[in-house]
């Protein structure tokens, strides 16, 4: 952890919201992006972010460097939040991976190049929100936060050697969702 | 292939909360109390949660073996001086009390009927008006002594 990373955190439980305000700013984005990934709705993933750093600035006073760098200790409150929301919204998931296209990310679309990476960035998007969620923590944190193995099988509470295993089985599945325009088929039921 | 899965997967880091957003969520946050964690409230709590203390521990321990030795001398050795609980948990002795009881209740009744036989012998002896209780007594009285 950065030594200035422990001094806003030590500031923060002091209850300094400067201090505080630096840890969302730092950390903000890439929960926001692990929530909407795994719910697949703006506004959803808006209120989940919104709840996880309220929980982190209430209980923050009860965060103890002990091999959980605080990322993984927010991403530890995040997956609760998701799993939680999943457990009141039971029937939701699938409604929501109906609806995923409607939350297109937006990107300036004249530009025929930019217009294929917006497309691929959702059919990517699709194919991770059709991974299990354990499968899915694992491929949004090591490949599109690149957050280290040890910060991650921190936040998931595992051991460094299940991480690599689950991380192998992951790249995998998400490969034969890809491969050959299966993405597609799933989601749309077209070939 | 898994090198342009991962490319495809950093490319999902364009994925950004709205400006709005984050400026509005920021300032509910901070309006928010905080939990109490200070290092007094910790330590309250864990002497509460039972830090270890060997003299309470003993002493809880202590008054609780005594309570117990005692529930069980009173249930195995019950005091002599108290027959009524001895005979209470003897069904033989219950037996001849009853029956002590009973030879009580006939005698009574026994005096009670010879005193009534007497007084109507004596109105019937001596066609006179019934005598008094006192009178009933003294004979009573002379007949059983």
């Amino acid at each position: 952890m950065l030594e200035e990373e422990k001094q806003y955190i030590a500031q923060a439980q002091q209850g300094d919201k400067v201090a505080f305000s630096a840890l969302y700013g730092q950390h903000l984005s890439r929960i926001y992006r692990f929530i909407f990934l795994k719910v697949s709705d703006k506004e959803e993933a808006e209120d989940l972010t919104h709840e996880v750093f309220l929980s982190a600035w209430q209980n923050i006073g009860a965060y103890r460097y002990q091999g959980l760098p605080f990322s993984s200790w927010l991403y530890r409150i995040a997956r609760n939040a998701v799993i939680d929301f999943y457990r009141s919204n039971a029937n939701k998931k699938t409604v929501q991976i109906e609806m995923a296209s409607e939350n297109l990310i937006k990107l300036p679309a004249r530009d025929p190049d930019l217009l294929d990476t917006q497309m691929e960035i959702e059919k990517i998007k699709k194919a991770v929100a059709l991974l299990k969620p354990e499968y899915q923590d694992v491929i949004i944190m090591r490949f599109i936060e690149n957050l280290s193995y040890e910060e991650v099988a921190a936040a998931l509470g595992k051991s460094e050697g299940a991480l690599r295993i689950m991380q192998h089985r992951a790249l995998k599945e998400l490969k034969l969702i890809c491969h050959d325009g299966t993405i597609l088929k799933t989601i749309t039921g077209k070939a | 292939m898994e090198q342009y899965l991962k490319q495809s997967l950093e490319k999902l880091r364009v994925i950004e909360p709205k400006a709005e957003f984050k400026e509005h969520s920021l300032m509910l946050i901070l309006s928010a109390p905080q939990n109490d964690f200070s290092p007094n409230a910790v330590q309250r709590l864990k002497y509460l949660m039972g830090a270890p203390k060997p003299g309470l521990i003993f002493g809880i321990s202590a008054i609780f073996t005594l309570l117990v030795l005692s529930s069980f001398s009173l249930l195995y050795f019950q005091p002599a001086d108290k027959p009524a609980l001895i005979s209470s948990l003897n069904p033989q002795a219950i037996e001849q009390e009853m029956e002590t009881l009973n030879i009580q209740f006939s005698q009574i009744r026994y005096y009670e009927n010879l005193a009534k036989k007497i007084e109507i012998a004596l109105q019937k002896a001596s066609n006179k008006p019934s005598p008094s209780e006192k009178q009933i007594e003294q004979f009573f009285n002379e007949i059983t002594l």
